[in-house]
C-alpha cells in the first residue's frame, strides 16, 4: 500500500513538472542548438558563432520576428539561432551587422505570393513565392534589423 | 511608362500610411506602395523599392526587391524597419562602376546586389503603383484622402527626369490619379 502512495505521489509530481515545463516553454520555437547550420551560414553568405553578449530572449525575439512576417507565419515551422555575424558579404546594408549579436529567426514552409510589378498587362505567370524567410533581430535591442525572404 | 535609351533608377516620395491590409485564407493579404524598374515592358527582371504592410503586420516595412531576368530566376526581396512614419525619398539605382543595383532610402544604400545576378544594368519600363494582393484590401487612404507619391523620377544618362505617367487601369472600389506630372495618388473607397 504504501508503496502504491509512494508511486502515486511520483507520478503527480512528474506531471506537474513536465506541465510547468511545458507552459513555461514560451512561443513553440523548434531547434536549441545556437550554431547556424553550415547550410544556412553558406545561403546567407555569413558565418556566425554562439554569443555571450546576447539580452533579449529567445522567446522575445520571436515575437519581434513573428510581427515582422505577418499571418503568413502562422502556420510556418520556427527556428531561432543566437550568433555574431563577421562576415556580412551578403547582407550589405544601412545597418551595421557586422560583429552584431544577432538572434536569426528562420521561417519554412511559408507560402507568401509575390505579385508581378503592374505592367501594360497582368502576367500572373511571373508573381513569385517565398516558402523561407530569415529574421535578423538585433540581441542587444529586439529591433527588428532586416528580413531576408527566399523561393 | 516606357523610357528609350533605357533607365538605369527610378525614384519616388512615398507618404507613409499604415493601411489596414484584408485578410485572406493564405495569410497574403498585403499592401504595397512603390516604384519599379522593370528590364522591359514584359517585366523580365525588375528592381522595387517602397514599402509593405502584410496582413498580420504592425506597420509598413521599406522594401527592396530584386528580381532577376527570366534565366537568372533570381529572386530576393529584403524588407527593412522604417526609422519613423514618416514621407521618404525611395531610390533604386544601378551603380555602373561598382556593376551593382542599389536600394536607398533617402540618401543612405540599405541594400545592394551585383547586377550579374540579376542579368540586367538598365530597363526601358517604370511604373508607381499601389498594390494589393487580396480581393478587398486597403491601398493607400480611404477617400475622399488620398495617398501622394510625389517627385516621381528616372535616371538615364546620369540625370533625373521627371515621370510623365500613363494611368493604368483600376478595380473597384480602388482609384487613382495624376494631380500633376510626377504625382500619383490612390486612394480606397470602400473597405
Amino acid at each position: 500500500m504504501r508503496t502504491r502512495a509512494w508511486t502515486v505521489l511520483g507520478a503527480v509530481i512528474l506531471v506537474t513538472v513536465i506541465g510547468v515545463g511545458y507552459f513555461a516553454m514560451g512561443p513553440q520555437v523548434s531547434g536549441e542548438d545556437p550554431a547556424i547550420p553550415s547550410d544556412i551560414a553558406k545561403e546567407l553568405g555569413i558565418s556566425g558563432t554562439p554569443s555571450d553578449e546576447m539580452v533579449v530572449s529567445r522567446e522575445t525575439a520571436t515575437e519581434v520576428a513573428l510581427a515582422a512576417i505577418g499571418d503568413a507565419a502562422k502556420t510556418a515551422t520556427i527556428t531561432a539561432y543566437k550568433a555574431k555575424v563577421t562576415d556580412p558579404k551578403s547582407l550589405r546594408t544601412a545597418v551595421a551587422l557586422d560583429g552584431r549579436a544577432v538572434w536569426l529567426i528562420v521561417f519554412d514552409g511559408l507560402h507568401v505570393v509575390w505579385p508581378a510589378p503592374a505592367a501594360e498587362t497582368v502576367d500572373e505567370s511571373q508573381d513569385h513565392v517565398t516558402t523561407r524567410a530569415f529574421v535578423f533581430v538585433d540581441g542587444s535591442t529586439g529591433e527588428h534589423l532586416l528580413t531576408m525572404w527566399r523561393a | 511608362m516606357a523610357v528609350s535609351p533605357n533607365a538605369t533608377g527610378v525614384q519616388g516620395y512615398i507618404e507613409f500610411t499604415n493601411p489596414n491590409p484584408c485578410s485572406n485564407q493564405f495569410g497574403n493579404g498585403l499592401t504595397v506602395e512603390a516604384v519599379t524598374l522593370m528590364q522591359t515592358a514584359a517585366i523580365n527582371g525588375h528592381v522595387q523599392v517602397g514599402w509593405v504592410k502584410r496582413q498580420g503586420m504592425t506597420a509598413p516595412k521599406m522594401l527592396c526587391e530584386f528580381s532577376g531576368e527570366d534565366a537568372t530566376d533570381y529572386f530576393d526581396p529584403v524588407e527593412f524597419s522604417l526609422p519613423s512614419w514618416s514621407t521618404f525619398k525611395y531610390t533604386f539605382q544601378h551603380d555602373a562602376g561598382n556593376r551593382e543595383w542599389e536600394c536607398l532610402l533617402n540618401s543612405t544604400v540599405y541594400a545592394v546586389r551585383p547586377s550579374a545576378w540579376l542579368g540586367f544594368q538598365s530597363g526601358s519600363s517604370l511604373n508607381a503603383q499601389g498594390e494589393v494582393n487580396s480581393t478587398h484590401a486597403q491601398i493607400g487612404k480611404m477617400a475622399p484622402d488620398k495617398l501622394d507619391l510625389t517627385a516621381l523620377k528616372f535616371k538615364r544618362s546620369g540625370s533625373w527626369t521627371t515621370m510623365n505617367l500613363t494611368l493604368l487601369g483600376t478595380v473597384a472600389p480602388y482609384g487613382r490619379d495624376e494631380p500633376q506630372a510626377g504625382q500619383l495618388r490612390n486612394w480606397t473607397n470602400a473597405h
